[in-house]
């Protein structure tokens, strides 16, 4: 496979919006078509959704052949895995439940190489998939060209969010509106959308950016997505796998009905 | 070295390291925020938000034009005599020092 190189890094802080398809069936062959269905990255999901290290290694494979980039969401705490996604040729780690600078350093250690953490050495996977012209040259690149999402959904992790955002290694912070609305209403309900917590979100990039730090959200709703990027989100994840087949579907016996 | 000097030498930096541009994008706003607060009349908590106003200014597209639109407009509105070429100056002198900045850590 030709060479392809790290994307997702330079295209968000070039200031572009990046849309993610968001894979939850561990199914190399429908990652693929996933990341060739014109969404702009690929993240796979070992945290709700059914990837495990196996799939992971098939599905970043899978995705990059199709030239976007690929995420990987870990299980909550599973650090090492972060840098097993990283090896495998990951672009970005998206780490649950950060709810503290000392949460936010240890995945920051797991992601960055020496001295910025303690990544361990081993990333010939990343390499052969990405062409590059051997271990220096990763080295060199990889603790600026692959990102550490933190993701940012209890009102421990609000609180604690510049301290989260100053810690060195972790590159963006990334919100999940549904945990955080069940955090907000303590406990008493599911509402991405909940209107309580909009200014808190809508808060979150600008405290970002103030501190050379990126922006992501995940969304249930493709339609919040243009309101989402005008607050300074750049990573957008909007493309359920299951919800793409469930709507897809829905379409097409729409049609076949008449 | 002058500030064009050193802005050439970061110039040829940034181009083979966007996360050094970024960061240093990204404090040059706070920094023109705070310097356009001050001209504004503002200071503490106020000049603080409005220095974040600008950072979210430049979600608006790529590159620096969307600041320097959102200083423009506000310095016209509070009638602040500041040339377009005082204010990109202005700019590009943050940027520099950002970017020393997050070099020494």
């Amino acid at each position: 496979m030709a060479a392809y190189g790290y994307g997702l890094a330079q295209a968000l802080r070039a200031g572009q919006t990046v849309l993610t398809g968001w894979s939850a069936l561990p199914d190399p062959g429908f990652v693929g078509m996933l990341a060739g269905a014109g969404f702009d990255a690929v993240t796979l999901d070992m945290q709700h959704g059914g990837h495990t290290e196996h799939s992971v290694w098939g599905g970043v494979a899978a995705i990059l052949a199709r030239r976007v980039p690929a995420l990987v969401r870990v299980p909550v705490g599973r650090f090492e895995m972060a840098s097993r996604a990283l090896d495998f040729g990951a672009d970005a780690v998206i780490a649950p439940m950060i709810n503290s600078a000392d949460d936010a350093r240890a995945f920051a250690s797991f992601m960055k190489y020496p001295p910025r953490g303690q990544r361990s050495w081993g990333p010939t996977r990343a390499i052969a998939l990405r062409g590059i012209e051997g271990g220096n040259a990763y080295l060199h690149a990889a603790n600026a060209d692959t990102l550490a999402f933190a993701m940012i959904e209890t009102r421990a992790a609000l609180d604690s969010l510049d301290a989260i955002l100053d810690i060195d290694g972790i590159d963006a912070v990334f919100v999940g509106p549904a945990d955080f609305s069940i955090a907000w209403t303590g406990g008493a309900r599911l509402d991405p959308a909940l209107d309580a917590m909009a200014d808190a979100i809508a808060d979150i990039p600008a405290r970002a950016a103030a501190r050379g730090r990126l922006a992501g959200i995940f969304t249930p709703d493709p339609a919040m997505a243009p309101r989402y990027a005008a607050m300074g989100y750049r990573l957008i994840a909007a493309g359920l796998d299951e919800a793409v087949v469930s709507r897809g579907a829905a379409a097409v016996l729409a049609a076949a009905r008449g | 070295m002058s500030i064009k000097d050193r802005k050439d030498a970061f110039e040829n930096k940034f181009a083979h390291d966007a996360e050094l541009r970024f960061k240093a994008e990204a404090r040059r706003n706070k920094l023109l925020g705070l310097w356009a607060a001050e001209k504004l009349g503002k200071s503490g908590e106020e000049a603080d938000a409005y220095a974040k106003q600008v950072i979210a200014a430049d979600f608006e597209e790529p590159g620096d034009e969307d600041v320097f639109r959102k200083v423009r407009a506000d310095f016209d509105a509070a009638g602040v005599d500041q040339s377009d070429h005082q204010i990109r100056r202005t700019m590009e002198e943050f940027m520099v020092q950002a970017a020393e900045e997050i070099e020494k850590g």
